[in-house]
This record gives C-alpha cells, sequence and structure tokens, in this order.
C-alpha cells in the first residue's frame, strides 16, 4: 500500500521530459505527461477515453502490459514499435505497476524514443556502405584508367622528380621500342637524344614550378636510333599532402601528322606555283616567250641546273616544226645538244639520259616531262638536268606535269590565235584582190560602152540599149562595191579617209547624179543655209545620200516625189530624204539597219543585197552621227542623217 | 603642139579602151604601156604631159612608179591622174605624188573633164 495518491505520483512525472502514461487494467490511458501527450499526439481531453493497445505495434509487448498488470512484475528497457497516425516509433520502455494509497492499480510505462537514435545507426551503416561503394568504384575506376592508359595510342609514362621513370604504357612501348620491363627505373634520358637533353631540365624546372607543359613538339629517340617526331603534354604528379612528385608524360607520335602537314605546305605552294605560272603564261599569246616563260619559271621553281623545251609547233600552213627554249647554264650544251640530240628530238621527241651524256654534258640528275595536246598527242618535252645526284623528286614531276598542261593550254591558243590572225589577213588579202579582180573588168566593160554611146548620134534607136547596159553596169558595179564593205564592215569599219567639205555641194551632186538616172520621179532639194562645212569622208557620206535617194525611189514605185532638205538642228548637220511610198512598218524599222534586211512582201520586186543601209548606218555611226526613220504604213518615210558640225 | 597622154596599166582591155577614149575625144597623142618594168625608160623619152597610171600593177606598182618620177628632177614635171580598183587607193596614190585619184570603174566624162582640166592649168 502507497501512501500517495496517483495524482501525487502524476503531479511528479508532469516534470518529467521523458514521456510517461499510465494505463489501467482495460488499457485506457489514464494520464500521460505532456511529453507522452506529444509523442501519442493526444489532448488531456482524449485522457481516460483513448485506449493504449492500439498505438502498440507488435501484440508482445501488449502482453508485457497484461504481465505487469497481472503480475505486478517489472519490465525495463524492452523493444516495442509504436504507431501514431501511420508514423512508426522504435521505443523502449520500462514498465511499474503502482497501487495508490487509495488501492487503484495503474501500470506506469516510461518510453525512450529511439527511432532518431536507430536512424543514426542507419547513417552510419549506409555511409559504412557507401564508402565500402566508394572503394569499389575507386577500384574499378583504377582498373579502367589502367585499360585506358594501356590501350591509349598515346604514348603515356610517368617519372620521378629525378627522372627515372615509373610507368610505362603499351603505347609507350610501341613507340619507342622499349618493353615496360625495360623502361622502368630507367632515366628518362633514355629517350631523348642526346642534343636534346637540355629539354629534361628545362621540363623538369617547369614541372617542379606546377606548371603544365602542352603539345610540345620535340623529336624523340627510339631504341632502335631513329628519331621520331612527338607532341608531348607534361602535368605535375602530386601527392596527397601536395607536394610535387613526378610527372606524367603524355607523347603523341605526329610523324604523319608533320608529313601530312608538310604534304599539304607542298600542295599548297604547288597550287600557288601553278597560279603564278598561269597568269604568267596567259599574259603571252606569243609561242616562243611562252616556252621562255615557261622553261625559265619552271627550272627556278625546281632548282634545275639546265631546262629545255622543245616544242613541235603548226604554223598556219599546219607544217611541223620544232621550237626550243633553254634556260640555266647551258651555253656549252646548247651547241652540242642542236648537233647530237635535236635530230632525236625532231624524229622520236623523246630524250634519254644516255643522248645527254653524249652532248658531253656532266649529268647526275634528270628529269623529262612530257607536253600532252589536247587531242593526246605528245607535242613537246620539259627536260631538267642538274650535275648533281638526286635533284628532283616525285614532287617536282607532279608539279612540272601540271605546268606542262598549262603550257600546252597557253601554247595551244597562242597557236589558234595565230592560225586567226593569219586566217583574217588572208581575209583582207582576198578581199583586196576580189575588189581588184571584180572592178576591173568593170571598168574597161563601163568605158567600152560609154564611148559607145558618146560617139552615137542623137536620135540613135540604139542609144536606149546601151543607156540600159550601162545602168546594168553601174548597178553591178555599185553591188561589187557594198559586197566588200560589208566584208570589211565585218572586220572591223570602212576606212574613211576625212576632209572639210561642204555637205551642200556633196547632197547637190548626190541628187543631180540619181536625178540624171531616174525619170519616174522629181527629187527637190532645200537648204536652210547655202553651205554647211563638216569634217568626214565625202565619198562615203555621198553614198549614203545615194542609198536613201535610191532607196526612195526603190520603195515608192507609186509616188514621183522625192524631197531632200539640209538643216541645222543641236549643232548638227541634219539630211533629210523624204519619200511618198509605203512606208516602214514600227517592227520592220527595228531591223531596216540590220544586214541583209529587205522588206519581205515587196523584196521579190526589188532588187539588191539588203546591205544599203547597213553600211550606211556603219559610215553614219563613224562619222559619230545618227541614221534615223520616221515613218507610217502607207505615208511614206523620212530618213534623217545627223552628222555634228 | 599635141599634148602626150601616157597610159601605163596592166590590164590590156583598160589600155585598148582608154586608148579608144582617148583617141577619140582628145586631141593628144596617146602612147601606153602594159609593163610597168617599161615604163620609166619610157616615160623619160616620150616626156608626156599628162601620165594616167594603174596602182595595182605586178613588180612595180603605180605609187612606186609615181615616185619614181617625182624624185628624178630629170624628169620634166607631168600631170599625173592615178586610178585604181584599190580599197585604200586614194590615200596610196595621193601619198605618192599623184594630182589626181580616180577610183575605178569611174565615168568616161569625169575622166575627160580632168584631162580638159589638166590643159588648162599645164
Amino acid at each position: 500500500m502507497n501512501k500517495f495518491s496517483h495524482r501525487d505520483i502524476q503531479d511528479i512525472h508532469d516534470l518529467n521530459n521523458i514521456p510517461i502514461v499510465s494505463i489501467d487494467s482495460t488499457g485506457l490511458i489514464t494520464y500521460g505527461n505532456s511529453t507522452a501527450l506529444r509523442l501519442l499526439r493526444i489532448e488531456k481531453a482524449d485522457l481516460g477515453i483513448r485506449n493504449f493497445f492500439p498505438f502498440l505495434k507488435k501484440t508482445h509487448s501488449g502482453e508485457l502490459f497484461y504481465q505487469t498488470l497481472v503480475t505486478g512484475i517489472s519490465v525495463t528497457n524492452e523493444l516495442a514499435n509504436m504507431l501514431v497516425d501511420e508514423d512508426e516509433y522504435h521505443v523502449t520502455f520500462s514498465s511499474h505497476l503502482i497501487e495508490d494509497r487509495d488501492g487503484i492499480r495503474l501500470v506506469y510505462l516510461f518510453f525512450q524514443n529511439i527511432t532518431a537514435l536507430e536512424k543514426g545507426e542507419n547513417l552510419f551503416a549506409a555511409q559504412e556502405l557507401k564508402f565500402e561503394k566508394l572503394l569499389i568504384e575507386s577500384r574499378e575506376r583504377q582498373a579502367r584508367l589502367a585499360a585506358i592508359v594501356n590501350t591509349s595510342d598515346d604514348a603515356i609514362v610517368s617519372k620521378n622528380l629525378q627522372g627515372i621513370i615509373t610507368s610505362w604504357n603499351h603505347a609507350a612501348s610501341i613507340m619507342f621500342g622499349y618493353t615496360e620491363a625495360e623502361a622502368l627505373d630507367k632515366h628518362i634520358s633514355l629517350i631523348i637524344p642526346p642534343e636534346r637533353l637540355q629539354e629534361e631540365e628545362l621540363i623538369i624546372n617547369k614541372i617542379k614550378n606546377s606548371e603544365r607543359i602542352a603539345h610540345f613538339e620535340t623529336m624523340r629517340l627510339r631504341k632502335d636510333g631513329k628519331q621520331i617526331s612527338v607532341s608531348l603534354s607534361i602535368s605535375p604528379i602530386i601527392d596527397e599532402t601536395g607536394k610535387i612528385i613526378g610527372a606524367s608524360k603524355i607523347a603523341r607520335d605526329i610523324s604523319r601528322q608533320k608529313e601530312f602537314d608538310e604534304k599539304l605546305q607542298r600542295y599548297t605552294s604547288h597550287v600557288e606555283t601553278l597560279n603564278t605560272m598561269s597568269k604568267l603564261v596567259s599574259e603571252s599569246l606569243e609561242i616562243n616567250e611562252i616556252l621562255q616563260r615557261v622553261i625559265d619559271a619552271s627550272s627556278k621553281i625546281i632548282g634545275a641546273g639546265f631546262g629545255i623545251f622543245s616544242y613541235q609547233s603548226r604554223d598556219s600552213t599546219q607544217e611541223h616544226q620544232l621550237q626550243f627554249a633553254y634556260a640555266g647554264q647551258i651555253e656549252d650544251f646548247e651547241k652540242s645538244f642542236r648537233t647530237t640530240v635535236a635530230d632525236d628530238f625532231l624524229n622520236s621527241l623523246d630524250l634519254d639520259l644516255k643522248d645527254l651524256a653524249g652532248g658531253g654534258m656532266n649529268i647526275e640528275s634528270f628529269l623529262s616531262i612530257p607536253v600532252i595536246s589536247k587531242s593526246g598527242d605528245v607535242v613537246g618535252q620539259l627536260v631538267f638536268g642538274h650535275k648533281d645526284e638526286n635533284r628532283f623528286n616525285e614532287d617536282h614531276e607532279k608539279l612540272l606535269v601540271g605546268i606542262a598542261t598549262l603550257a600546252n593550254t597557253a601554247l595551244e591558243n597562242a597557236t589558234l590565235y595565230e592560225e586567226i590572225r593569219s586566217l583574217n589577213a588572208k581575209k583582207d588579202e582576198f578581199i583586196g584582190l576580189a575588189s581588184h579582180e571584180l572592178k576591173t573588168p568593170i571598168t574597161s566593160l563601163k568605158g567600152f560602152l560609154q564611148f559607145i554611146n558618146m560617139r552615137m548620134v542623137e536620135g540613135d534607136s540604139n542609144k536606149v540599149i546601151i543607156n540600159k547596159a550601162l545602168q546594168q553596169t553601174n548597178r553591178l558595179s555599185s553591188l561589187v562595191g557594198d559586197m566588200l564593205d560589208v566584208a570589211r564592215i565585218e572586220t572591223g569599219h570602212l576606212p574613211l579617209s576625212r576632209s572639210s567639205f561642204d555637205v551642200v555641194e556633196m547632197v547637190k551632186e548626190a541628187v543631180e547624179q540619181i536625178q540624171y538616172a531616174a525619170s519616174s520621179h522629181l527629187i527637190t532639194f532645200h537648204s536652210e543655209k547655202p553651205t554647211y562645212t563638216i569634217f568626214g569622208d565625202r565619198q562615203r557620206l555621198e553614198q549614203v545620200v545615194i542609198n536613201l535617194l535610191n532607196n526612195a525611189i526603190k520603195y515608192s514605185p507609186e509616188a514621183n516625189l522625192v524631197k531632200v532638205s539640209v538643216l541645222e538642228q543641236e549643232s548638227c548637220c541634219v539630211l533629210q530624204v523624204q519619200d511618198f511610198g509605203m512606208g516602214i512598218s514600227p517592227e520592220q524599222q527595228g531591223h531596216i539597219f540590220s544586214r541583209f534586211y529587205r522588206a519581205a512582201d515587196i523584196s521579190s520586186n526589188i532588187s539588191g543585197f539588203g546591205i544599203g543601209l547597213y553600211i550606211s548606218k556603219d559610215i553614219v555611226d563613224q562619222h559619230n552621227g545618227e541614221l534615223s526613220v520616221q515613218s507610217e504604213i502607207g505615208k511614206g518615210a523620212i530618213f534623217r542623217v545627223k552628222i555634228p558640225l | 603642139m599635141r599634148r602626150k597622154i601616157f597610159i601605163c596599166d596592166d590590164d590590156k582591155n583598160i589600155v585598148e579602151m582608154l586608148e579608144m577614149v582617148l583617141g577619140e575625144f582628145t586631141e593628144a597623142t596617146i602612147i601606153s604601156e602594159t609593163d610597168s618594168r617599161n615604163a620609166f625608160a619610157r616615160l623619160a623619152i616620150e616626156n608626156p604631159d599628162i601620165l594616167l597610171v594603174d596602182i595595182s600593177m605586178p613588180i612595180v606598182s603605180g605609187d612606186q612608179l609615181i615616185r619614181q618620177i617625182r624624185d628624178d628632177p630629170s624628169i620634166s614635171p607631168m600631170f599625173i591622174i592615178c586610178m585604181s580598183a584599190n580599197l585604200m587607193g586614194e590615200q596610196i596614190a595621193i601619198n605618192a605624188g599623184a594630182d589626181v585619184y580616180l577610183a575605178k570603174p569611174f565615168d568616161m566624162s569625169q575622166l575627160l573633164s580632168l584631162i580638159a582640166g589638166a590643159a588648162q592649168t599645164g
């Protein structure tokens, strides 16, 4: 029997900050201090209402309560799992049965929430696991790293600060020819060429200063004594205390890259050379000059002692002709070459070293490149020589093949140009000849006819016939003249012979001349001023006027008037020839000044080549003038010649 | 005294035609030569008043002949009419020293008036 009431005991427990509850024999919670209420998340009002057992997860702990209640035997530090609003707590508890002075038996439970504690234990375990994992990972990583190091194409070598090799991968064995066993514990100078030993000092000094060395291009020595181009990247190795204890070195074999770089550089310089050469040869259209330029430049480029360019050119008569150009010190050689070798060259375009040696030259290096035409024939040869051995290589050969192609193109162009020039000269010659040959018989024919005409007495019935014959002769003459004019315009312009003359007088003469032959039309002439003096070719301009007058008559068969006038306009002398014929449609107006154009619908009745206006336009153009037409169908046409005064 | 006209052209037809025309329509004595190589020697002997000469002749061209005449002080001056079917004839003729140029084919009336004019000035 206790002298305290439960009330007294509970007042004391209120002060305790470990959770304490009391439960009765049915399991009802009759008391909970504030810590316990917080733990169970219940209110004071719940006391005497809520049962404790639902908070217990494990039934055996319930049994322990019963045990305590029934037997009065206390338990200490029993483990139990509690469930509060789905949250699980791990607790230890002690139970104690107390009967107060009123004989009321209550079990007091003292809890310790060990959830947080357990979690802490788990964390430790987790950390342990993590460390273990890290350890495995680290081992794996090391293994992987080792695998990478060993399978790397780059040699990876480490050394200590004394330069002693501490690791040596597979690539290093291949690159430098030493096995790992051979290299380990040796000094790094094993793979450094003697002349580069001072590099190591510099490298070690940099490493000691924690500096990295990246892509340092140098040479290293192989076991077999060969030197290779390598690119080195070197970093310091630092121990856990931060001390530099050595260096790791990655070496990449860059021999092939170097080779490629050199190739690229050579290629670039070849392209540049070819460009320069192309420019050089395209500047000339003379075969001899091209040959000389090519042989001079190419001999210089490949450093030849001498060079010969032989080329079989075609002249205008298609005859082959062998031409030579020489470069370098060849004076003595040239003579013997000409006498001993040139004949072979002529026959076969093939020259070999024996021939040259026979020519009395001391030649050790020799290079010969054929020049091949577009049609695939060998048309020439580039030959180079040097008194020293091994002066020429494959690169020279490749470059010269390019140059030979360039040279051939330039030479073919020059040949074509030569051909065109010669054809043009022939054409001019032909025009001159045709002019002479055609005009000479017309001259005597015309003279004879005029002689007869002059001898005839007035009223002779044959006079009409003779006049017709004369007219036809004049027509023939002017047709021949026109033909030759066109041929000359095609090759340039009509040659003009200029002088100062009076347009009015010239036009008057032309009008008179045409009026004399044309009885069908009346030609009127009017000039604003008595004279207009211009500087030009009188005969050619008269040809224009005559052409315009003839056209005016020809194309106005229904009319009987042609008006000719001369006036001044915008400091130009303007000559107008107006007819009252069929007129010219706007579409036709665009064509009438072109070659061989004739008004289509009427051409069958009107003779001529249709080149009169074409020639006239060329003549007027050459005088910086303007030949134009103004016309409407059915209302005739006005042709205007405007020549600057 | 009758005037002398010397015709030099390698084309026989033209020479024949000119002989007929000038013989009929002028008062002059007409002399002709178709081989220009002989022309200079004959000119030196004949001493004509007027020379009617073609340009395009083989071996000795008309302009060469004109220069030879103009350059030789022993040959007395004559009126030279140069005729040609050559496209550049006028320039060649005047540069050589001809007085007048006639482009072939020409009108007989033109030739006759030139000769008449030369007679007045000469």
